[in-house]
């Protein structure tokens, strides 16, 4: 665990101001709930007004009303907000820290040292598995806290649904730049590809209602997967968690078994 | 057994080559210098016997053992690359901390002789230290846990003189506790101070193994010599060993084969008022070695 313990200490600082951000920004958003409650009708008649999809660009679907609670926090942090900032902080996780490392020549060092390829992955995994659960469980309790404060009761299973979901996304994405940068030690192709595929994913997943004939397929975006079926309002979905799971851990086993033969430092 | 040995060691980058067919063997608690100009292969070799780089064909074995998906062995190994990159953010402590956590136990007491014998202080952020203490940083970590081999690649580049002989030093203090020091380099004369064997890699291949010793006598140099008052060339043709002699007004100019001492017994004949002897390049050596060989 030395590899694990080493990286998280030296990161330690980016992990915890990353954590605090992502709490505070949170929490603030939780915090408004009520003047949002309060000005409703006024509020509906604007949204009404916007095209809708530059708000479905936002993660504002059509079913969703802003202004129930679970609404509001879908719209303003689970569509997009949340899972956009974990899944910024796995893929740069993932990215820097197998590939941003070799092209340094650090890895080199690490991997020189009686370290075999397969712990030096997993160790390096468990960085970004750590990191993310750290910010998870931060996020978690300020929705939490916020809620208490406001006085707004939600189910505390939809909650640990809502912030799971985007702890998901951050994995999944995450884990694909690192598996990237397993594959083949460039930084810059991991977190370029990585990005990209979560753009892509989430517009399909935000615009694809749209149109009719690629609504049906809106449920093929790990988006929709994660927090696009509004956990906050339907509860944990296993069977959906389960296969971002399956995603994950392909794209992980890929990137591992080419880092177990390849190269180091070339 | 041996410390080093590889068979029929290969590797391509692709196209590019890295090493053809590398057989090599270096014996128990010798000093053995792997000699050759940028470019030529050394690296290659040093990074397939980390196991960091996978051959493409051939094998290598490390102190008995098959080097290929056996991190045990690298225990038993200290390892300075030839591009030193190190956590800069970390402090000397932090990383000889981190770095024999890896390696299992760290024996403070010899690291801190090690520490002091380099004259370092760990406790500055390694992105603070010039281009030497950096690598006494990395000479530090690759003797720190006593190992039985030593993979040094180019270890002595931004020493200063003084901590290069305490280095030189500490190489025949661990070679006469029993640990064999494997070390690569394009300077011949490092070279020589160090090393009881050497191999000269030339475009990827092993073109020559020879004591040190021998390649010393076989070696070329170029001498310059001013004399005090003009010289008759004549008497300079009769002096054995040299080459390529050009004499003019007070000065003379050969290549020197093997001893200097006929040149340098003839030139005491007279007043000398500037010696200038020049190291050969590799590739000299490297020639001189083989005309020596065909003639032979």
């Amino acid at each position: 665990m030395h590899i694990l313990t080493q990286n998280l200490r030296m990161g330690r600082g980016n992990l915890l101001g990353f954590g605090i951000g992502l709490a505070a920004l949170s929490l603030i958003s939780v915090l408004f709930l009520p003047s949002i409650q309060e000005n409703g009708q006024e509020l509906q008649g604007l949204i009404k007004s916007m095209p809708k999809g530059m708000l479905a660009a936002f993660g504002i679907s059509e079913g969703v009303s802003l202004f129930t609670p679970e609404g509001f926090l879908q719209g303003r942090l689970f569509a997009l907000m949340v899972p956009l900032l974990l899944i910024i902080q796995g893929v740069g996780i993932g990215s820097a820290t197998i590939a941003g490392e070799e092209e340094r020549g650090q890895l080199e060092m690490v991997a020189a040292h009686p370290v075999s390829r397969t712990r030096l992955f997993l160790e390096k995994l468990g960085v970004l598995v750590v990191a993310l659960l750290f910010s998870s469980l931060l996020l978690f309790l300020s929705v939490w806290l916020g809620l208490q404060a406001v006085g707004v009761s939600l189910p505390l299973s939809h909650q640990f649904a809502a912030v799971s979901g985007s702890f998901l996304l951050g994995l999944l994405f995450g884990s694909l730049a690192l598996a990237l940068g397993a594959w083949n030690g460039r930084r810059a192709v991991a977190l370029g590809l990585a990005s990209l595929t979560a753009v892509v994913t989430y517009l399909w997943n935000a615009l694809a209602p749209l149109n009719k004939d690629l609504a049906g397929s809106q449920k093929f975006s790990p988006f929709y997967l994660a927090t696009g079926y509004e956990p906050l309002r339907n509860g944990f979905d296993w069977d959906y968690t389960t296969i971002l799971l399956g995603i994950t851990l392909l794209v992980l086993a890929l990137g591992f078994l080419r880092f177990r033969q390849r190269d180091i430092g070339v | 057994m041996s410390a080093i040995r590889t068979e029929k060691l290969s590797k391509y980058y692709g196209k590019r080559r890295g090493v053809v067919e590398l057989d090599l063997e270096v014996k128990p608690a010798e000093v053995f210098g792997f000699l050759g100009p940028n470019g030529a292969g050394k690296t290659t070799t040093i990074r397939l016997l980390l196991d960091l780089i996978r051959p493409s064909s051939g094998q290598a074995w490390v102190l008995g053992q098959p080097v290929r998906d056996n991190p045990a062995l690298r225990r038993r190994v200290g390892y300075l690359p030839g591009e030193l990159n190190l956590y800069d953010g970390l402090t000397g402590w932090e990383l000889f901390r981190y770095f024999g956590r890896l390696r299992g136990k760290l024996d403070t007491t010899y690291l801190n002789q090690l520490i002091e014998r380099f004259n370092l202080d760990p406790t500055h952020k390694l992105r603070t230290l010039s281009k030497g203490g950096k690598q006494k940083i990395g000479l530090v970590q690759a003797f720190m846990h006593r190992p039985e081999l030593l993979i040094l690649d180019e270890p002595t580049s931004g020493l200063d003189p003084l901590l290069q002989a305490e280095f030189q030093k500490l190489v025949q203090e661990v070679r006469h506790e029993g640990a064999t020091v494997f070390l690569s380099s394009h300077v011949m004369g490092e070279v020589q101070a160090l090393c009881d064997r050497v191999g000269i890699i030339r475009e990827g291949r092993l073109v020559a193994v020879s004591a040190i010793h021998e390649l010393a006598e076989r070696s070329l140099r170029r001498v310059r010599i001013r004399f005090a008052e003009a010289i008759n060339p004549k008497e300079w043709a009769q002096v054995p060993g040299l080459k390529n002699l050009r004499a003019e007004g007070d000065w003379l100019e050969a290549t020197v084969q093997g001893s200097l001492d006929p040149l340098i017994k003839a030139a005491a004949q007279h007043q000398v008022r500037d010696f200038i002897s020049q190291e050969p390049s590799l590739e000299e050596i490297f020639l001189a070695y083989y005309d020596g060989r065909s003639a032979a």
